[in-house]
């Protein structure tokens, strides 16, 4: 049961990540994947990659070119109608449950 | 930027990297390796090695796409349904699974069914499936071709060598037989395997 608890959370939860970060403004592969693993959700590209084409199929992200001033074109991933949805209905569902699961972990502060 | 004019450290880089994502499902292999070219465009050597360190082993990264690609979605995710309740994509383990067994099947005994035509829609079988690393494939194609003709090649040279009453060709034309069905049972395993891994 101990074994890779880390990985069992992240993996519930590292794609509703992926778009809460969409969220905030249309991004890259590259400039997802430094977020995503400066945090320690994913240990790589090869696990962003394969998430981003399963929420491109599930019509949650759409992806886009766009060319930059100094760098090159570059493909963008932003949410969709779908996606925005999806992820209000996480946000709606995520704070009870972080609320409940810290409740029921919490040390006894009477022991 | 074309691919001469990219410093050799990106060129290996790429090439590498295209090698060890074979197996993973092709979609997920392109979008990996075009968003890599993607970041080390425009790069000049120095920078693009910096930047290679940061993206790391190619084999690493092939291996973590081909986990994330194989395993089922996340739980809230993954069972048929998602947050808000809309229909999700799964993708049913179970279609791969028939196929996996008649291909394998046809690569043991399709040859004794329906001579050399059987066998040869079991390899076109194979080959047009992901279910196995293109290694396996020249394995399960080349060992029936391979096993008789070096046992056939062996008996003719002990023959004129060293002449016995053992019929080294009897052993030749047997393994024509045996050796397709060896290898079927080996691609069935390794295909089911793949199948049967556990959803991480």
């Amino acid at each position: 049961m101990t074994a890779d608890v880390g990985s069992q959370l992240r993996k519930g939860v590292v794609e509703y990540c992926v778009l809460g970060l969409l969220a905030r403004e249309p991004m890259y592969g590259w400039q997802l994947a430094e977020l995503l693993t400066g945090r320690g959700l994913i240990a790589s590209i090869g696990t962003l990659y394969p998430m981003l084409t399963r929420l491109r199929t599930q019509g949650l992200v759409s992806s886009f070119d766009r060319a930059s001033d100094a760098g090159p074109v570059r493909k963008y991933y932003r949410l969709t109608g779908a996606g925005t949805g999806e992820l209000e209905v996480f946000r709606e569902q995520w704070a009870p449950f972080a609320s409940t699961v810290n409740e029921l972990i919490e040390k006894d502060s009477t022991s | 930027m074309s691919h001469e004019s990219q410093p050799q450290v990106v060129r290996s880089y790429l090439s590498e990297l295209e090698k060890a994502l074979d197996g993973v499902p092709r979609e997920v292999a392109k979008e990996i390796t075009d968003g890599v070219a993607e970041e080390l465009d425009g790069l000049n050597a120095a920078a693009a090695a910096t930047r290679i360190e940061e993206l790391g082993d190619p084999a690493f990264i092939a291996a973590e796409a081909r986990t994330a690609s194989e395993a089922d979605r996340p739980v809230a995710m993954a069972q048929g349904s998602t947050v808000s309740g809309t229909p999700a994509t799964v993708t049913p383990r179970t279609e791969e699974r028939w196929y996996i067994v008649v291909a394998s099947l046809l690569v043991a005994a399709g040859g004794v069914v329906i001579p050399l035509l059987g066998w040869i829609a079991g390899i076109v079988m194979v080959w047009m499936s992901k279910s196995w690393r293109t290694w396996e494939k020249w394995v399960g194609m080349l060992a029936p071709l391979a096993v008789p003709g070096i046992l056939f090649l062996g008996s003719l040279l002990i023959s004129a060598f060293a002449p016995s009453n053992f019929t080294w060709w009897h052993l030749a034309i047997l393994s024509i037989l045996f050796v397709p069905f060896l290898s079927g049972m080996w691609l069935l395993w390794r295909g089911l395997r793949k199948q049967g891994a556990p959803a991480r």
